[in-house]
Order: structure tokens, then sequence, then C-alpha cells
């Protein structure tokens, strides 16, 4: 699905505390996305896909979740949608889980804490590459 | 007298002799039988008259027919194929023959020994020394085994030291004739000053005992290892102590940097952990601070709160962005460089931050390459040098020092599979007050510091060793109080080679003629034959360029370039992603690219289309190559800075 520009994004955010989806969600609304989805953990997430994946043209999700971990949870959802960009938030930065993240097939990762603007760079990125795929 | 009479004293004499010959050969045969000796007796024309039971049994050629028919000489004769060792000692002097030595008859090996009867014949006794033998062999071997033993070992038997190898007496430093009449507590304490009482003590307890103590020698400090074992005597004798004695310096070192590295390993996973966790934290801070901002006028103090927080929560992020180094949780670029070179560099730097009374010396050899940023290693050094400078309140000298080395010449702590390929050494002495050995077990635990309140964050060198280990690389601490500190860093030397990176400017006899070798640049143009133009005019400069036609695309591209990327000289008014949002978010992404933009626009007032920020460095188009060599080139020395009237567009030159 190709995605002409930011304000098209339609977002599932995957996040178990709900400070930091609140965050995100306003960091987003910032950015003029509004189209936003949430789920507080990985199970709901893929429920979620499984029914409604046309509506999702884009997945953030936190690596670090209790129940399900973010790279469970991408496995699981590349047998339901092989291709949405998934933009993988993360505190950990060493290079085995960026490694591990990469070979998991996420789409880009991003660092916490982050601003507004690099979030923006990163979903721009995403975006753009998605356009030149597609 | 008559001849009857003669012949019948004649026949009591013999009668007598025969009497006595057959006492004298029953006394013989009894004697023999109760002797654990085997005995032939060989008369005085040297031909065997007797043997007892134990001398047939010994001797396997020896049949019951060979009595009285076998001579001395042929007797010998038959030992010879079993004659190993026999050794014919004649002591003319006695008039004895006596032959001594083994015979190996198959299993047993004998002793003979003669000595001449009294009427000229001769014994032989045969002793079967099988277990005699092996006895003492076993004792040799106990010997060499007991010399061979690693470390020194000793035995005692309460009051006196029986028995002592070699490197026992290495050990202490003695000969063997000084432990005589020692006991082993009595002499350990006196050489080499264990604690006797520790010792004894195995006496009253009947258990083994084990110290373990340190001695000054020459000025170094040995570490001993003593282990007192009962050995308990046959039943009725008293028993023995064993003692083994070892010097254990080299363990005790290498232990205590096994568990430094391990424990700076774990803190690091902890420390790792705990910033993630804070990372979380500080962007719902941040995030909550930015919206709240976005609520309250600029007038208003509550706005200065907030910003007080912003800047708070940047603070934090920075701490933990350290945490991460020292955890090693942080990607470091994959760069390599001239370690001499960024010593130079970092001189410069260095320089200011140190008193007057405080010297420091540089020296390095060339030609060392390393893979590591230049940002990490100058992080590296500045806090090294800054921690030699806060030890030497009164002035002193700090010593750079920086040398190819052998695998050989790496720490003992350095496991052998680690070894491979060549290292270096980067050492930075000081002659300040030095640490005791607590401290040095400590100075690379996060928030571990001995500086003042307020002055130090006890990150420094956690960070560097979190870099340090990244890179592959060793720190090796010496220090002692009063006499100074030296941080020796063993680092990999890298195969790779920088690619030289040369600025050169134009002259007024080559106008034309800037260049900017190795120095890479994202241009950003929505007009595509200009871009092509800027392309090429940057690529004769020598630069490695790369394109992009929007503000999207040249997110997308530098997301892919894994370089450094030197400058983004981007236009300004573009659509969907202008130049000067691109900038903010390169800003973010990579702070170390210099941004120019070019516009055909001015950069402020009504006609700007889009408001360029007031320190920016402004070209204006059309694009000519000596201009943008120029500002390329001051704009690497940060020579072009805010308001920098020569690139800012005036209102009355755009129109």
């Amino acid at each position: 699905m190709i995605v002409n520009s930011m304000n098209d994004l339609k977002i599932l955010l995957v996040e178990d505390q709900s400070d930091a989806r609140a965050m995100l969600r306003n960091m987003l609304s910032e950015l003029g996305i509004t189209q936003t989805f949430e789920a507080k953990d990985g199970n709901e997430a893929l429920r979620f896909m499984d029914s409604a994946f046309e509506f999702v043209n884009l997945v953030i999700c936190d690596w670090n979740m209790p129940k399900m971990s973010g790279v469970e949870f991408l496995r699981q959802l590349r047998t339901v949608d092989p291709s949405v960009p998934f933009l993988m938030v993360t505190g950990r930065s060493d290079m085995s889980s960026v490694i591990e993240a990469k070979s998991s097939g996420v789409s880009g990762y991003i660092r916490k804490p982050f601003s507004p603007a690099q979030l923006e760079a990163k979903l721009r990125i995403l975006v753009q590459r998605g356009k030149k795929a597609g | 007298m008559g001849l009857g009479k003669l012949f019948a004293g004649f026949c009591g004499f013999l009668c007598r002799f025969m009497i006595l010959r057959s006492e004298a050969k029953v006394f013989f045969d009894d004697l023999a039988s109760q002797a654990d000796e085997g005995i032939l007796y060989f008369d005085s024309r040297g031909m065997l008259q007797n043997a007892n039971g134990i001398a047939f049994a010994l001797l396997p050629f020896l049949k019951a027919d060979a009595l009285r028919s076998l001579g001395f000489e042929d007797f010998f004769k038959s030992l010879d194929p079993y004659n190993r060792h026999l050794r014919n000692e004649r002591d003319e002097s006695e008039k004895t023959i006596s032959f001594s030595g083994l015979l190996d008859t198959g299993v047993r090996l004998c002793r003979i020994r003669s000595g001449s009867a009294r009427h000229g014949g001769m014994y032989v006794f045969l002793s079967d020394v099988t277990e005699a033998e092996s006895s003492q062999h076993e004792k040799v071997r106990m010997s060499r085994l007991l010399q061979a033993v690693p470390g020194g070992m000793a035995v005692c038997n309460g009051s006196e030291i029986q028995f002592a190898n070699e490197e026992f007496l290495k050990l202490l430093d003695i000969s063997g004739s000084q432990i005589r009449k020692k006991n082993i507590p009595d002499i350990l304490s006196e050489t080499i000053s264990a604690d006797g009482n520790a010792l004894r003590e195995m006496k009253n307890l009947g258990k083994p005992v084990m110290i373990e103590w340190a001695r000054e020698r020459d000025g170094a400090q040995i570490w001993y290892e003593a282990r007192m074992v009962p050995v308990p005597g046959e039943p009725g004798m008293p028993g023995l102590f064993a003692c083994f004695l070892r010097d254990v310096t080299e363990d005790r070192v290498q232990k205590a940097q096994f568990y430094q590295a391990q424990k700076l390993e774990a803190l690091g996973q902890l420390a790792g952990g705990v910033a993630h966790d804070f990372n979380n934290l500080l962007s719902i801070v941040d995030g909550y601070a930015r919206m709240a901002l976005k609520h309250v006028d600029k007038d208003n103090q509550a706005w200065n709160y907030l910003e007080r927080i912003k800047q708070a929560n940047r603070r934090g992020a920075n701490l933990t962005k350290q945490l991460l180094t020292f955890g090693r949780h942080r990607i470091v670029a994959d760069t390599v460089m001239d370690l001499k070179e960024t010593l130079k560099d970092q001189e410069v730097l260095l320089c200011p931050l140190l008193d007057a009374s405080i010297r420091m010396s540089i020296h390095a050899d060339s030609g060392i390459f390393i893979d590591c940023s230049q940002d990490s290693m100058a992080q590296v050094l500045m806090n090294l040098v800054i921690n030699s400078r806060d030890a030497m309140p009164d002035g002193g000298t700090i010593t750079i020092d920086l040398q190819r080395i052998n695998n050989t010449d790496l720490p003992s702590h350095v496991p052998e599979d680690l070894r491979h390929g060549d290292f270096c050494r980067l050492t930075v002495m000081d002659t300040g007050h030095g640490m005791d050995s607590e401290t040095i077990s400590r100075i690379f635990d996060p928030f571990y510091t001995t500086k003042e309140q307020g002055k130090g964050t006890g990150l420094g060198l956690s960070m560097v060793y979190g870099i340090v280990r990244q890179a592959s690389g060793f720190i090796d601490v010496q220090s002692a109080l009063g006499e100074g500190t030296s941080m020796k860093v063993y680092l990999p030397v890298s195969k790779r080679r920088p690619v030289a990176r040369q600025a050169i400017p134009a002259s007024p006899a080559n106008p034309a003629g800037a260049m900017f070798n190795g120095y890479s640049v994202l241009v950003v143009e929505d007009e595509p034959d200009l871009l092509l133009v800027v392309k090429n005019m940057l690529q004769d400069m020598g630069m490695d360029v790369i394109t992009a036609g929007n503000g999207n695309d040249a997110l997308l591209k530098q997301d892919e370039y894994e370089g450094r990327i030197d400058f983004l000289l981007t236009d300004v008014v573009m659509p969907e992603l202008n130049g000067v949002r691109l900038s903010e978010m390169m800003g973010e992404l990579r702070p170390e690219t210099k941004v120019i933009f070019m516009s055909g626009y001015p950069a402020s007032g009504t006609m700007a289309r889009i408001q360029v920020p007031e320190d920016a460095v402004l070209m204006a188009k059309p694009v000519v190559y000596e201009k943008l060599a120029g500002v390329l080139f001051d704009r690497l020395n940060n020579k072009a800075k805010s308001g920098d009237d020569i690139y800012r567009w005036k209102i009355a030159e755009a129109i």
C-alpha cells in the first residue's frame, strides 16, 4: 500500500505503557497524523490486525513489552501482513538487538527518548521508502 | 705301644672325627635351616658340600646332585646368566673374597656375599632382597615425585622438617642446611612472614589448615598460600605434617581482574537496563513538557519552568547516553582512525583544561590506526587526562605515550583467544597522588567517584571502559598511593586506513582550485537540472556526493548512507518538506552535519517564502563554483557564522 504523504498515514501503536501511548498519539497528532489505533500488547494488536489490517498502513511498536516482546509480535504480524512498515521503538540500542530487529524485518527503529522531529524524520523515511519500492 | 692299639687309637680318632664331622653337618643343617638367608658351603678344595633349602629355592640351577660335585668356579659360572650386577670385591688383606651384587633370577634379586671358613672352605650367603630393593626404589621414586610436585612441599614430624623439596627452599630463598632442626610454622614465619600461629593451630585441630598472606619484596607484593595437612602415622607412631606452599601472586592478580571484568559486565547490563527504563520516563516527561509549552504564553512564569524541565530532561538523556556507552549498548560508528592524528587534534583541546602548573608531554608512534570513532576516542582521552589533572592539585606532569606493542606485552589477564592480531598501547601517566587498591578496584564502576559532590558524575571512566571494550581493547591500571597513576589502554590495530580527508582552499593564483578530498555532501534540490549541475561541481571538488530530489528523499538517502555526511546543501523552498524543516531533522539525526541553505529567495523579511533561522548559513542562487567552494570552506572552518552578511541575501540583492 503506497502512502503518498504523511497525512495519509494510518498508524497502529503497540505500547504497553499508557503514558507512552498517549505521548506517541500526541506527537503524531502534532505531525498531522490523526488516524491512529492503539493496542496495549502484542495479542491485542494481532487480533486487531487480523480483522482490520486494511485500516493500518504503518505499525509503531515498543520493543520491550512484558507479555509479548516486539520481536515476537513482529514475527506473528508478518504471517498476517508481510509488508506493513514496522517502526520499532526502543531504549535498547545495543548492536545485537538492532541486528535482531533488522533480521526480524523491522523497517526502521527509533531510540527513546526521541523528539517529534526525529519521529517525523523516521516516518518520512518509511513513507519515502514505501513509495520507491511501490 | 702295639700296632693294634695304634689302629684302635686311629679308629677312635677317625670315629671321633666322623662323629665331629657328622655333628658339624647336623650343626650346619640345623643352623642353615633356621637362617633366613641361603647358605652354601664349599670345602677347601672348592667343592660344594652343603646348601640349605633357601639356597636351593633361590638358585633354580642348583639341583640336589650338585652337592659334592659342583665346584666353586662352576658355581659362579652358573650364576653368570642371572648375573646382572654382580660385583667381585676381593679383599686381599682379610683373605676373603666377597661378592656382592644383585642377581636377577627371573623374579628375584639376591645379594651374595662370601666369607672364608676357618679351615679354608668358603661360605656363600644369599639373601632375597626383592622387597628391600623395591622399597629402596620406591623411596627414590617418591623423592623424585615430591621434587616434581608443583609448588613447594615439606614434611615435618612436629618438631623438625624431615623433607623439603627444592621448590620449597626456593620459595623461602634458603638452603637445605638452614631448615635443619626447624619446624614448618617457624621457618615460614621467619623467612616469608607467615602467621606461624595459624599454621600451628592445625596441630590442635588435627584438620588441614590453609592460610594466604602477602609480603613485600623489592617493593612488590607477593602472595603465598600454605596448606598444612596432617598425615597420620603408623599405630603408636607420631603423625607427620605435610606443608604445600605456593606463590599465588599471579593467580590473585588474574582472579581479581576476572572478578573486576565480571562485575563491570554485570554493572553494564544493569546500567543498560536502568537506562532503558529511564529513557522511557524521560520521553514521557519531555513529551508532556512540550505539550504544556503549547498551552502557555511565553510571558507566563510557567513557560520558564517548563523550559527548565525540558533542559533538565536533556541532561538526563545525556546521562543515560553515557550509561549506555558503559553498558556497551551504544552503537559506535564503524570508522577507522589515525590515533596519532587524534592525539594531535586533542592536544589543542586538552591544553586549555590544564593548569599552568601541569605539564603535558605527548609521544606517539605514527601510522597506528584503530577501528573506533574519533568522538569515542576523544572521550577516552579527555576523561583520562581530566582524571590525571584532578589527581595533581599541586601540579605535575601528564605523559601520554602511544606505541605499537607485541601481543606478549598485553596484560596477563587478557585471555589467549583475544590476543591475536597487532595491538597498540596508549598510556596516560600522571605524577599525582595515586590510588589505593580499594579505589583501583572500583574506578570503572558507574557512579563511583572520589571527586567532591557535584564535581564528577562517576561515569567518566565507566564510559572509557565501555568504549575500550567495544573497540575490543583492554585497560590496565597501575597506581600506588603517592606515586601517581598510569592508565594503559590496549587497542587492536586496524588494517584498514581512513579515507584521507583534505580540504585545500582556493588560492588567488588558482581561484577554482579548492578541493575537498574525502568529504561527503548531501545535495537536495527539486530542480533536476540544477541538482545535476551542483552535483558535478561538488564532484569536481573531490567530494563524495549524495543527491536527493526532495526533502523526504533526502531523509531516506541519509538513512541508507552508512558513512559520515559532512555537509547538507539544501534548497529552501521545496514541496512537502522544505529545506528548513529538513535541516531541523538532520540536526537530530546527524548533528555533525554542517548545513548550508541555497535559495533564490531572501532569507527573511516579507519577500522570504520560508523563514530561515537566524544562525543559518545561506548561499544565494545562482550557484557558482568559486562561491560554492568558498562557502563550503568557511563552513568547514566554522567561519561562516550567524548573520554573516557574506552569505545572507539582503532583500535588495535578492530582488
